[in-house]
């Protein structure tokens, strides 16, 4: 890959990937810190990545992340002894929009980025499970269990509210 | 079967609230199997079941959604998973069949409705902060060097060699052949007194006893780096013949010289202790200088050098090196081999 295609990658990529990632982690800084990563690397090894998978790279490599960090702070938690809470903390949501975004942030690590890929980037399910590792099967149940937690998250808030 | 309003009521709720007990759920099943209507009130409160909620999703099915397929390990009623399956648009044929059966449920509406909202749809106004940060200009320079690390450092190795014995060749030959072939005997504290005659009474005007001092006994052109001036070019005389003549005739000699002082005469060109101590160029001093650190004496043989390097190569470069000199009748031929590299050098013996 030349450095024209990877500055190309750059442009493509970046706004995506770190809507992605920002999706994920909810944080606007860790997000940035994830795509500098994953292009670092991408430039790292920019002789030995096909500029036509390129873009299954950059994800992976965000999808590595996450998982990282949830395992990290999953170990945090264990040590901690209590998990967060978010809806209880949030307030009553305004709309059906951030009612999901609070929806997609009680959703495990792996759902959500599972359901980001889907939804996001429209990969496929055989897609999905090459990024993250998982077999397909695997990829149907999460985003099933995925897309049925969200309503029922939507429909419970909006029968409190 | 005969079910009053308030027992339907209270079999649907306690359905939904999951605490149908065994009795009930079969009432409930008999009630839905009678009544497929029902199937649809169990769904009309769709918010108010727990995830938690465990339930054979088989048991209040329609018919057609007992086949399906999809997601078929997991919880969730039927008409749920034909949703999201059309919404994933992971139906098979029969499937879709099914879910096309449903378009006009109201309850099926609602539910796609509802799934229709876990649609995640990205942000199209957040944008990467700085785009620019992360694009490059630099050419990527990526030389796989490593291949290539033994055979450029031996290479290296061998050519420093035959540099520094080149240029050792190079510099100590003229001096030698000038000073053997060239060099005219001039007095100073220790030339004899016949040397001195003779001198006295050769042709050339002999130097000044202080420009001897700088430059004693070699006379003719100095090595081109010379750190002593020129001060006679004129003396470019063949010494030697003119000393041999003198000896053979005497045709120069003053009278009161006698054959016995002649043959007395030490007509040594020069004392090799004293020709150590000429004026040394800047080139030969920095060649004596590498002698003495890389072969340990300033003057160091040919053999001395390629066995000295042949072993340092070695040792640094890390592949076996050999020094091997074949000697002929008069000549010498010097082979080095270092690696898969070898080098054949002929020179005539002297």
């Amino acid at each position: 890959m030349t450095v024209q295609q990877y500055n190309e990658c750059v442009r493509e990529f970046a706004d995506r990937l770190y809507r992605f990632a920002l999706k994920n982690v909810g944080d606007s800084d860790l997000a940035q810190d994830f795509v500098q990563d994953a292009f670092e690397r991408l430039w790292v090894r920019i002789d030995t990545v096909d500029y036509q998978r390129v873009k299954s790279y950059l994800f992976r490599t965000i999808v590595n992340l996450q998982i990282d960090r949830a395992r990290r702070q999953q170990l945090q938690y264990q040590h901690l002894n209590s998990l967060p809470d978010p809806v209880q903390d949030s307030g009553v949501a305004h709309d059906v929009q951030k009612l999901i975004d609070e929806g997609v942030a009680q959703l495990t690590e792996i759902q959500r980025i599972v359901l980001t890929l889907r939804d996001y980037e429209g990969y496929s399910y055989q897609e999905i499970a090459e990024l993250t590792n998982i077999s397909v099967d695997q990829v149907k149940v999460y985003i099933f269990r995925a897309r049925r937690f969200l309503k029922q998250y939507i429909g419970k808030m909006e029968v409190l509210i | 079967m005969n079910l009053t309003e308030a027992q339907i009521a209270h079999l649907i709720l306690a359905y939904h609230e999951g605490t149908l007990s065994i009795a009930e759920k079969a009432q409930l099943n008999a009630l839905v199997q009678e009544n497929p209507e029902f199937a649809l009130d169990l769904e009309a409160f769709p918010t108010l079941i727990s995830p938690l909620i465990q339930f054979d999703s088989t048991s209040f099915s329609h018919p057609l959604l007992e086949d399906l397929a999809i997601y078929k390990n997991e919880d969730g009623h039927p008409l749920e998973k034909l949703a999201v399956g059309s919404l994933e648009g992971e139906l098979n044929a029969l499937e879709q069949k099914v879910a096309r059966a449903y378009t006009e449920n109201i309850h099926y509406q609602k539910l796609q409705k509802q799934f229709a909202d876990t649609k995640l749809l990205p942000d199209q106004t957040i944008h990467y902060p700085d785009v620019n940060k992360l694009l490059k200009n630099a050419p990527i320079r990526s030389l796989n060097w490593k291949p290539y690390a033994t055979i450029a450092s031996s290479a290296a190795a061998v050519l420093l060699a035959v540099f520094l014995i080149g240029q050792a060749n190079k510099h100590q030959d003229p001096i030698q052949v000038r000073t053997r072939q060239q060099a005219r005997v001039v007095p100073n504290k220790k030339s004899t007194q016949a040397q001195s005659i003779l001198i006295q009474n050769s042709p050339v005007e002999p130097l000044h006893i202080d420009q001897v001092a700088v430059h004693p006994h070699v006379v003719g052109e100095p090595p081109r780096d010379c750190i002593v001036p020129i001060l006679y070019p004129a003396l470019e005389t063949q010494p030697e013949i003119q000393i041999a003549q003198s000896s053979s005739s005497n045709a120069t000699l003053p009278d009161e010289t006698t054959p016995v002082q002649i043959s007395s005469m030490n007509l040594a060109p020069s004392n090799p202790s004293a020709f150590q101590k000429e004026p040394i160029t800047m080139k030969a001093f920095l060649l004596q200088k590498t002698n003495e650190k890389l072969f340990g004496t300033t003057a160091p043989t040919t053999n001395l050098k390629f066995e000295t390097l042949a072993r340092y190569a070695s040792e640094t470069v890390g592949i076996p090196v050999h020094y091997q000199v074949e000697e002929a009748n008069d000549r010498e031929k010097l082979v080095f081999q270092l690696g898969p590299i070898i080098i054949e050098k002929t020179r005539t013996r002297k």
